[in-house]
């Protein structure tokens, strides 16, 4: 989509040349003003007005021709860069393939490695793990890439940093973390953001260690500590993936652990299915603060199954004097038993919130036959018109109610 | 009868928008011994190419550009004949089990996440070419003498 | 004393076009660099970009106000349809269609007319018929008695049940991908309610299924200038605003916004001709006054295709109709103006629209007015108008050359060397009479604000019923954040 080269001479460029006009402008109106005291087109100004004129005229027949150059550029660069591409991932594969017993064919043989090149071993390990994997980052390693990234991670040039995080992410190098995890204190939201993502991923490959001090103890230190917003940290959560089970656990039994955290940790034990986590993530239940108490709930609709010890407080909470509460707990409570749930979910068939009133019919329709009854008979008789038109619509979308009945239930034409 | 082909002069089509990733694997297979082995980064290439070449198994990425995986199954099942077995072995960083499932039911006859292990890829290709040679010979051998197949 | 006036005047158009352009050069450096640069990094390409979108996003109901569009109705909707996103819903609004375009929707659709569980959270025109797509799940058409674009989507949001939604119109194309990335920074930011997206002229661009394939520069020169237009106005005019956390209007552009937050803030405005832009404006003031945290922002992601005009006809009415929205919602919001209970938006953006945006037109044209004038009557030297005049022009090109080198360098999107040196010449072509035309459309609009208020031209407005239900408790999203926004 973007290209990102050649932008900086650019805009270097463009910043020059505007600058200058500015000057030139600036300087315009002041001897026009000091002109017209003496009268309205006096010479010296015409005189600035043409040089500007010339300079301005110029600015464009070269900005013209800088990008029409280009243009040959970076096709004969675009097309140079292909061939470097080539030849490194030839090489890199190589190594990878046969170990690094023999040099080989080092295009460039250079200490640091060209752009090209890093791109290239990158790639390479998105695709390929184990042995080969393994490999390629010790080349990474050796040739002090990582150690070249960090560098510019920490250096004062944003569109440097920002690449550099980029990389590490990509790399998923374990001797990068910390210094991530530093940069999650940095005073640019898009640092402290990508910085989050790609300390995630790099927590997700590296091998568990036990231990206050470990890598997943900084992590979950590092997160409570910094300012971000809750959708990254949940970003960061979720690109833990299989690793995310243990932190996830550490964090939902933290007493001390900040209402903002929690939620997050909810939303992200629902969304990564840790259908083993029903308990913990149950005890919100009871919790003084509405949303969390409906971001358990939330989290346990997407388990797919509420734990014992949360029956009592799911029940409950589908009467909560909050309606968000209430829509929550009444979805989740489709996944309980029939006996138990049917009595508390019908009454609000004709809550006065649009949303419970359809997470009610949606989750007695789930309850089996007795909750499809349940709402068929809603559909016909029930007192209240909205309740009846909810009934009706939830019987078509799960299929148990033709369009042509449905229209005569509710006597559409 | 049709001498058994070895595994490793099977036709084998890489069909990947990265071009890394698709020296890499020209490089897995070359060190394993296939000698056979075409490849794309321009899925739009992919019919004339299959027409041409008659692979017997296609490595697929899913997440390509312009056309994606899905779609190149789709143009490859409306190519091949219904008894033809095409083995297409899919390779995505993609881990979603609903993924799976839809290549899977999509025509592809195995799936492989990246980051891949180079053993177990091999293995698998093995498998299927193994399963592919064996369909052929099973069907020239239904053919009766004398009519062409 | 005449000559007094008109020297003072000429004193005051060369402030106003130096201040113009110096703030113009300033607005194109920042956006560029603040929001492109940084961009262009952070949505890079890459598996982590993938990983990311398979979960991290919200899912969005496009709203598609329709009024007599039954030619191309069914191709629109088709395409939508087929966008690559993976959650979403559309909700088509008839707008009182007299012609197919309802009979056309409910053949190529299955549409079922079924009763619908509405809510009713905005007043809107009464809606006749709700129906539902057989074949397709996630489409809902209404059929409505005409009231307007901004009563149908309103009428939409009434149906709509994601936590985001977008207008677009008929004949738009979406990018699914860049809708994602967009859905992605309403997770990311629980402040923002609202994010402005770049369009791009579809004209001549190859498309296939659905998805832009390859953009080609039109043949036409016409749409070639509004190529150029295009671009400038979003990667500078708009990144820079974003920047400054002043984004005062994603008019004409395609935006995407929370929906409880435009609930909030009452919904769209009926009776005015450029309702997007007005929301916007609403939802700042909304939210300042509210004393609440928001973030409003621009992405320089092209989320949207949309033809543009090809005739100076359609061309005239749409910048006419343009115009005359940005005054009417400047008006209706005219308490804003040099307010400082608006902070940086009343002191800052709102005159800046006002002294050079909506009256710019009307001062450029009494420039070149008074600039001919002036020779005739003797007191302007030849050889100032004319260096002046040239200068204007010049500058105009720079400005615009700067567009075409942002598609150059960092979209590529018209990568043959033809097309590059056509959009080259089309940035010098473009000041040497398109420039001047369009500026005496929208002085003349300006003219007419008053006499055309909430007009499109063709369209007439019938009496709007709210509805006989009244409005229920504040709505909900299924998905609710800790800061209630």
């Amino acid at each position: 989509m973007w290209r990102r080269y050649g932008d900086a001479a650019y805009t270097l460029m463009t910043l020059a040349i505007f600058g200058f006009e500015t000057i030139a402008l600036g300087a315009l109106s002041l001897s026009f003003l000091l002109g017209s005291a003496s009268g309205i087109a006096s010479t010296p100004v015409e005189g600035i007005l043409l040089g500007i004129v010339i300079s301005t005229a110029s600015a464009l027949a070269l900005l013209g021709l800088y990008l029409l150059s280009y243009h040959f550029i970076s096709n004969m660069r675009d097309r140079w860069q292909a061939d470097q591409l080539d030849q490194w991932t030839e090489w890199w594969v190589g190594l990878a393939l046969t170990g690094p017993g023999e040099p080989g064919v080092n295009p460039g043989n250079r200490r640091r490695l060209p752009r090209v090149a890093v791109h290239s071993v990158l790639s390479l390990l998105e695709a390929v793990k184990g042995e080969e994997g393994d490999r390629l980052k010790e080349a990474l390693a050796s040739h002090g890439v990582d150690s070249w990234f960090l560098r510019r991670a920490r250096s004062g040039h944003l569109t440097a940093k920002l690449d550099a995080i980029e990389n590490l992410g990509k790399a998923r190098l374990p001797q990068s973390f910390d210094h991530l995890l530093d940069l999650l204190h940095n005073a640019k939201p898009v640092v402290r953001r990508m910085s989050a993502r790609a300390a995630g991923v790099t927590l997700a490959v590296m091998p568990p260690e036990p231990g206050p001090d470990s890598p997943h103890a900084r992590f979950i230190h590092a997160i409570k500590h910094a300012d971000l917003q809750p959708g990254v940290v949940q970003e960061s959560l979720l690109l833990l993936e299989t690793r995310a089970g243990p932190i996830l656990r550490e964090l939902l039994a933290d007493p001390d652990l900040s209402d903002t955290l929690r939620w997050v940790a909810l939303e992200t034990v629902g969304r990564l299915g840790l259908a083993d986590m029903a308990d913990e993530a149950a005890a919100s239940s009871n919790h003084p603060d509405p949303e969390l108490r409906a971001a358990t709930f939330r989290c346990l609709r997407r388990l797919g199954s509420v734990p014992e010890t949360a029956e009592g407080p799911l029940l409950a909470a589908v009467d909560d004097e909050v309606d968000f509460v209430r829509v929550q707990a009444a979805h989740a409570a489709g996944f309980l038993s029939a006996e138990a749930a049917l009595p508390r979910l019908e009454p609000h068939l004709e809550d006065t919130s649009w949303w419970v009133r359809r997470a009610a019919a949606a989750s007695l329709a789930r309850l089996g036959e007795i909750g499809v009854a349940t709402v068929r008979r809603a559909a016909e008789s029930h007192p209240d018109k909205a309740a009846r038109e909810m009934a009706v619509q939830i019987l078509l979308e799960a299929d148990e109610l033709t369009p042509a009945a449905a229209r005569l239930a509710t006597g559409v034409a | 009868m049709l001498a058994t082909p070895r595994l490793t002069d099977a036709r084998i089509l890489v069909v990947d928008d990265e071009r890394v990733n698709v020296v890499l694997l020209e490089r897995i297979l070359e060190q394993d011994g296939y000698r056979n082995v075409k490849s794309l980064t321009d899925p739009s290439e992919v019919v004339a190419l299959y027409d041409q070449f008659e692979p017997d198994l296609v490595l697929l990425d899913l997440h390509m550009p312009k056309l994606d995986g899905f779609a190149v199954m789709k143009l490859l099942e409306d190519r091949i004949s219904s008894d033809t077995f095409l083995p297409i072995l899919i390779l995505t960083a993609d881990i979603r089990p609903e993924i799976k499932r839809r290549a899977l039911s999509a025509g592809a006859k195995d799936f492989v996440t990246k980051p891949f292990d180079r053993t177990e890829v091999l293995l698998r290709i093995q498998n299927l070419l193994e399963t592919r040679f064996l369909h052929l010979r099973m069907r020239h051998d239904a053919v009766p003498e004398g009519q062409a197949t | 004393m005449w000559r007094t006036l008109l020297t003072g005047y000429q004193y005051v158009l060369l402030v106003y076009f130096s201040s113009l352009n110096i703030l113009y050069a300033l607005f194109s450096c920042i956006g560029l660099r603040a929001i492109v640069v940084v961009f262009a990094r952070e949505f890079s390409q890459g598996s982590l970009r993938d990983l990311l979108e398979r979960d991290v996003y919200k899912p969005v109901s496009i709203l598609v106000p329709a009024h007599n569009e039954e030619v191309s109705i069914v191709g629109s909707v088709q395409s939508l349809l087929n966008l690559q996103f993976p959650e979403f819903e559309i909700v088509v609004v008839s707008d009182g269609s007299e012609d197919e375009t309802m009979e056309r929707l409910i053949e190529a659709f299955a549409l079922a007319e079924l009763p619908w569980a509405t809510r009713q959270d905005l007043p809107s025109a009464h809606v006749r018929r709700t129906f539902r797509s057989l074949t397709h799940p996630n489409l809902i058409v209404v059929d409505k008695e005409a009231g307007g674009k901004a009563d149908s989507l309103n009428a939409g949001l009434n149906m709509a049940r994601y936590p985001l939604f977008a207008a677009v119109d008929a004949d738009s194309l979406l990018d699914g991908e860049a809708i994602l990335r967009a859905s992605r920074l309403f997770v990311e930011d629980e402040t923002l309610i609202g994010v402005g997206g770049t369009i791009r002229p579809l004209n001549a661009a190859v498309v296939e299924d659905g998805r832009v394939i390859e953009a080609k520069i039109p043949k036409h020169w016409l749409e070639r200038f509004q190529i150029l237009e295009y671009a400038r106005a979003f990667f500078t005019g708009r990144a820079g605003w974003s920047h400054f956390k002043s984004l005062l209007i994603i008019s004409g552009a395609f935006g995407l916004f929370r929906r409880t937050a435009v609930l909030e803030a009452g919904g769209f405005l009926v009776g005015t001709v450029a309702e997007d832009m007005e929301l916007v404006v609403r939802l700042h003031k909304h939210f300042l006054s509210e004393g609440k945290p928001y973030n409003i922002r621009f992405t320089p992601d092209p989320i949207c295709w949309s033809e543009v005009p090809s005739d100076l006809g359609t061309l005239r009415r749409q910048r006419n109709r343009w115009h005359r929205g940005l005054w009417e919602t400047l008006w209706t919001h005219k308490d804003m103006l040099f307010n400082p209970r608006y902070g940086r938006l009343g002191m800052v953006a709102v005159p800046y629209f006002w002294i050079f945006e909506a009256l710019a037109p009307v001062i450029e044209i009494s420039g070149y007015v008074l600039v001919v004038i002036g020779m005739f009557a003797g007191f302007v030297s030849p050889r100032f108008a004319i260096l002046f005049v040239v200068l204007a022009i010049l500058y105009g090109m720079l400005a615009s050359q700067l567009a075409a080198g942002i598609e150059t360098f960092l979209s590529n999107r018209y990568p043959r060397l033809r097309d590059r040196a056509i959009l080259l010449l089309a940035a010098f072509l473009e000041f040497v009479g398109y420039r001047q035309f369009l500026a005496i459309e929208r002085t003349i609009a300006t003219v007419q604000v008053p006499f055309k208020r909430g007009q499109w031209g063709k369209m007439h407005r019938k009496g709007i019923r709210s509805s006989t239900e009244a409005p229920s408790p504040a709505d909900l999203e299924e998905e609710r954040t800790p800061a209630g926004v």
